[in-house]
């Protein structure tokens, strides 16, 4: 067995700040305490990236353990911004957020191997043009690690994986123009899941372009058309278009869909989604989303390569920022093809908001891959995450 | 058989007042060793067996708190050998009946969970039929008045090997 805990100058940064965290994440499984729509919590209306002041106000109240504290849940709102209970300048706002991972493959086996990745070190910082936040700027700075297969020997670099302009046209109705990430399906905070990674939706994905969303009473539905992301070569950015429709059944209880078709000069792409989201019970929830792809080769011989993906994920709450997590994911790259895999991943564990701006996550993972002529026996993995956001 | 468990669940419907039938879909997953030929060598192999299934079956309120189910379920779905030297293992498709028991202790009103014990008959293509045995942990999640999510995590015969199923069902 061979262990490999690696820290950047960074990663030893947030695991200081660590000592005196506090919580700030929104994930869309907390529809089961009635947030359905993202632009609640994040300045970016489709999920992800910074939290807007209500946002950490929420986390930091509602969803974070009480274990450690003796502040009320207003004591701990009050003290959610970037420098606590300091309130920074109205036109200025900052955020810093963290991911490490430490995991070991092939439990059990004396192929095991841990190591500790850095997944993600982003400086968020936005800038409101005016007091109701109706023009903002949101811009931010990340790091990307190197890549996990030995194979490609890219050192680990900084980047800008967002910055675009949001306009509020007026109640409801939103623009975004600049770099995020593409309009599709239900985005969470596991960029390796199957309706993520395998589909061009993975953490480092985003893509310069033009959306619109408007968020009803009854539904949300957003649209937008992207130009790739122009730090990639041009001939490989995907261009394209995406839509993505959920409509409110009850206030714990949506379904949607998304599309979205794009090219570059070697590959089209079409996708297609299913999605639900139920909260059953406050604090408990599942989240379910079926997905059809098409991946076309544009050289040589036109080859169309389908294939399919479901995620289904379950937290359920068993107390005050603990968290029972449970996924099951399907996925097969090419139904037209006998002999590919099929591979199912169910992960069960624990996600923990064991105090202010810090997640804890403890999972065990099993992966089945079967195949005509080509099945092997399971693979188990542990993961275990410490998120930080400041 | 099926006309014996047919029977019995006609009987323990009408016999106990809380009663409610149980009709779904699901997904099963697990792992068995089957006898293969390998160079006309006899021995066992491991097999992942994936399948959908259709459920019927009976919830028995005995209390509050505690119930008592069962289910069966006719699984359908594909055989695929582990690989092994020397040998080909094309897909083989099977069927297979799941009469699932389960006792279930609720902790919440959505929540509820307990051990469960499967007796599987199992046929493959071009092999015998066979009888295998499970245990399971399953978790209840009640998503809606009438709609249940079960999550069964567990082992199949002497595999020792993970085994899983989701079922979703309605109750009537």
């Amino acid at each position: 067995m061979q262990s490999h805990f690696r820290f950047s100058l960074l990663g030893y940064a947030f695991i200081g700040l660590l000592l005196f965290a506090q919580n700030s994440f929104a994930y869309p499984d907390f529809i089961s305490y009635g947030y359905k729509s993202c632009l609640t919590c994040h300045y970016n209306g489709q999920g992800g990236g910074a939290l807007n002041d209500y946002g950490r106000a929420l986390f930091a109240s509602e969803f974070t353990a009480t274990t450690f504290t003796s502040k009320t849940p207003d004591q701990l709102a009050e003290q959610s911004g970037f420098l606590g209970s300091t309130e920074l300048p109205w036109w200025f706002r900052a955020g810093i957020k963290y991911r490490g991972l430490h995991y070991r493959t092939d439990v059990g086996s004396p192929r095991s191997v841990d190591r500790w990745i850095d997944m993600q070190g982003d400086l968020d910082l936005i800038l409101n043009f005016d007091k109701k936040s109706d023009l903002i700027l949101v811009t931010n700075y990340a790091y990307i690690p190197p890549p996990a297969r030995k194979t490609e020997p890219k050192p680990s670099r900084y980047i800008s994986k967002q910055h675009y302009l949001r306009w509020k046209m007026q109640k409801g109705l939103m623009l975004y123009a600049g770099l995020f990430d593409k309009i599709f399906g239900i985005r969470h905070a596991d960029h390796t899941a199957f309706n993520r990674s395998t589909i061009g939706l993975g953490q480092n994905d985003q893509s310069h372009g033009l959306a619109m969303q408007y968020s009803g009473d009854m539904f949300d539905v957003s649209g937008g058309f992207f130009i790739g992301n122009l730090n990639q070569e041009k001939e490989l950015r995907q261009v394209g278009g995406s839509v993505m429709y959920e409509y409110y059944l009850d206030k714990t209880y949506t379904v949607g869909f998304s599309a979205l078709q794009s090219q570059n000069d070697f590959k089209r792409e079409n996708r297609y989604a299913f999605h639900t989201r139920l909260g059953f019970a406050k604090g408990k929830s599942f989240m379910f989303e079926a997905g059809l792809f098409d991946n076309a080769s544009k050289t040589s011989i036109e080859k169309s390569n389908k294939g399919y993906y479901t995620f289904l994920e379950g937290l359920i709450g068993l107390e005050k920022g603990y968290n029972f997590l449970t996924t099951f994911q399907t996925y097969k790259p090419d139904m037209d093809s006998t002999s590919s895999n099929e591979t199912n991943k169910l992960t069960l564990g624990f996600l923990i908001f064991p105090w202010q701006r810090t997640e804890m996550r403890f999972e065990v993972a099993n992966v089945r891959s079967v195949a005509s002529q080509n099945t092997s026996p399971d693979q188990w993995l542990l993961q275990n995450q410490v998120h930080i956001s400041w | 058989m099926v006309k014996i468990i047919l029977f019995f669940l006609f009987y323990a419907v009408t016999s106990v007042s809380q009663a409610a039938f149980l009709a779904g879909l699901s997904t099963n997953s697990w792992q068995e060793k089957i006898p293969v030929v390998v160079q006309s060598v006899e021995q066992e192999a491991m097999t992942s067996f994936s399948s959908y299934g259709l459920n019927l079956g009976v919830d028995f309120l005995f209390s509050t708190r505690i119930r008592y189910g069962i289910m069966l379920s006719y699984l359908s779905g594909k055989a695929d050998l582990h690989k092994l030297d020397n040998a080909v293992s094309p897909r083989r498709n099977f069927y297979s009946s799941w009469l699932t028991n389960k006792i279930h202790w609720r902790v919440t009103k959505t929540f509820s969970f307990g051990p469960s014990l499967v007796l599987n008959y199992r046929k493959i293509d071009d092999l015998d039929a066979a009888f295998s045995a499970g245990g399971f942990l399953d978790f209840d999640f009640d998503l809606f008045d009438q709609v249940r999510l079960t999550q069964s995590l567990g082992t199949m015969s002497d595999s020792k090997q993970l085994a899983y199923a989701l079922t979703l069902v309605r109750r009537f």
